[in-house]
């Protein structure tokens, strides 16, 4: 195809939208919504993953025996360490001896700290272990094997992982959904507003094949008209989210000190990266889907 | 150049349009095709053209049989024929220069050679100063002119008029004739299916009658009827 032929069917594309305004608004606007959903649950998706994966390395399991610090012997630790290899989806294990244990305690209590002084000589706290998971996903079923394991405390975040995982699955299905369920009315706009732009140049057209247009020529601009509608329906709301990210992770790292800790955000950049494409691809292919239908059900050429 | 073996065509509604219809049209003739309302002659352009298939017989175009054609080499064949309609076909949106500079960007031409073709094209034809109008802005004989233009700007080797001046008056039409002939002198092959009688006899070309379906008469150098 030659650049001035490809100029050719862009003006085309642009005119069939201009002419059928109303139509192409509402394929825009469908697709633009679809990918707005796409995009909010996007970004809620990606960063309750996000926030996952802090978690795991933050605050993985803690398992200590529960007897007196002095009576647990050198060979029972190694003995816990080679039971805790045994259990799957532990991916690292630390030993965590109470001089260390203490030592992370003052600095967690940073000014007040030298309160603590004095203590090693007569530590109360146990030695530890701190497991990181491979996927926190598996933490129930670690805990129910760390269960078997007698004399020991185990420590985790059960509720906050509960509530993340739970989230982020409902989120996916949510998502999944709307986004099948918009997808399908946009291509269905997109079959109408094509329609009518082959009703409106059907004179053309006619003429056109008896000129000896071939049928991809009949068929570009249409096919255009739809990738142009596509473009702008997903960029329309990449727009829109890139403001409100960029304001509402502000504002929550403003205003929300104290749950830093879990609630962190992927930069508008990470985001961006991949929502993108996303974005583009999910939009020109409602366009072109929908163009293609109506091509083959109106355009008999 | 052209050649019809046996074509029938019966439409869908069965209705018997062309009955075993032979014929053979060399490089460089100038042809009518004449007959009353109904006789079969749009059928038999449009079986050139391939908006419809025959029912039976076969077709050769350039020594190349057209009867089965893929669809994706009808394009093809039609830029191998000019086509002008009775009702002209022009695009009411774009301007004369337009509709003709259409023609040529379909098969791709390069705008260099739009911007030269074209306007010879409009001076042959005698449009040159009316580029810039819009088809509702011309007379019915400056229509046809342009879509005349349109037909020839690829210089197709074949040229196919349908009933090309049943719209316009005698002048007019003798116009439009005229230039017919002039592209026809240049080697074109014109085959044109009309009912203008005077225009027929005067013109003293090959004349192929079809009644009801049936090539009657192939005359060269005849007349409109019989009696002539
Ligand atoms: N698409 C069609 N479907 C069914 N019958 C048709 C169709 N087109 C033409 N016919 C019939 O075929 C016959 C020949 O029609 P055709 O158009 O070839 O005549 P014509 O010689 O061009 O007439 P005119 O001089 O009025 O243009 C007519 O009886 C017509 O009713
Ligand atoms: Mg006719």
């Amino acid at each position: 195809m030659k650049i001035r032929t490809m100029k050719y069917f862009a003006g085309q594309g642009f005119r069939g939208i201009w002419r059928n305004r109303l139509m192409s608004l509402a394929s825009i606007g469908t697709i633009a919504s679809c990918l707005m959903i796409v995009g909010i649950f996007y970004c809620i998706a990606v960063n309750v993953d996000y926030m996952l994966e802090t978690l795991e390395e933050t605050t993985g399991i803690t398992v200590f025996y529960t007897e007196e610090t002095e009576e647990i012997s050198e060979e029972k630790i190694q003995a816990l360490e080679d039971q805790l290899n045994r259990i799957d989806h532990i991916e690292k294990i630390i030993y965590i001896s109470p001089e260390e244990a203490l030592n992370k305690e003052k600095e967690e209590w940073g000014e007040y700290g030298s309160l603590l002084e004095g203590l090693e000589n007569d530590n109360p706290l146990p030695p530890s272990f701190e497991l990181t998971l491979d996927d926190i996903r598996y933490q129930k079923e670690v805990i129910s094997q760390l269960n078997q394991i007698n004399g020991i405390e185990i420590r985790y975040l059960e509720e906050e992982t509960k509530i993340l995982i739970g989230f982020n699955n409902m989120i996916r299905i949510v998502s999944l959904v709307l986004i099948v369920i918009l997808g399908f009315i946009g291509v269905m706009l997109m079959d109408n507003t094509i329609r009518l732009t082959v009703y409106i140049r059907k004179n053309e057209i006619n003429i056109m094949k008896y000129i000896g247009a071939t049928d991809w020529f009949i068929r570009w601009p249409f096919i255009i008209e739809g990738i142009i509608i596509g473009v702008i329906g997903s960029i329309l709301p990449l727009i829109v989210i890139w403001f409100s990210y960029n304001f509402i992770t502000e504002l929550i790292y403003e205003r929300n000190t104290f749950i830093q800790k879990i609630l962190v955000f992927r930069t508008t950049g990470e985001i961006f990266n991949l929502l993108t494409p996303i974005s583009l691809v999910i939009g020109i292919g409602i366009g072109v889907i929908g163009s293609a239908i109506s091509i083959r059900r109106y355009l008999k050429v | 150049m052209i050649q019809l073996h046996n074509i029938t065509k019966i439409y869908p509604n069965n209705v018997t349009a062309l009955k075993n219809i032979s014929l053979s049209i060399e490089k460089g003739e100038f042809v009518f095709i004449i007959g009353s309302s109904g006789s079969g002659k749009s059928t038999l352009l449009k079986l050139l053209l391939k908006e419809i298939e025959p029912t039976q017989g076969e077709i050769i175009i350039n020594d190349k049989n057209i009867t089965h054609l893929k669809k994706k080499e009808i394009p093809f064949l039609r830029r191998k024929l000019g086509v002008v309609f009775q009702d002209f076909r022009l695009l009411p949106n774009k301007t004369v220069y337009e509709n003709v500079a259409f023609a040529m960007q379909i098969v791709e031409a390069t705008p260099k050679e739009i911007r030269r073709n074209v306007p010879m094209v409009l001076s042959m034809v005698g449009l040159a100063k009316k580029a810039r109008c819009y088809p509702n802005q011309l007379s019915g004989g400056e229509q046809q002119r342009t879509a005349l233009a349109r037909a020839i700007i690829n210089n197709p080797p074949i040229l196919i008029c349908d009933e090309p001046t049943g719209n316009l008056d005698p002048v007019t039409s003798w116009e439009i004739m005229k230039l017919l002939k002039d592209i026809n002198d240049r080697g074109t092959t014109v085959i044109i299916a009309t009912h203008e009688k005077d225009i027929v006899d005067k013109m003293k070309k090959r004349v192929i009658e079809i009644k009801n379906g049936t090539l009657i008469r192939d005359l060269s150098k005849g007349g409109y009827s019989d009696e002539d």
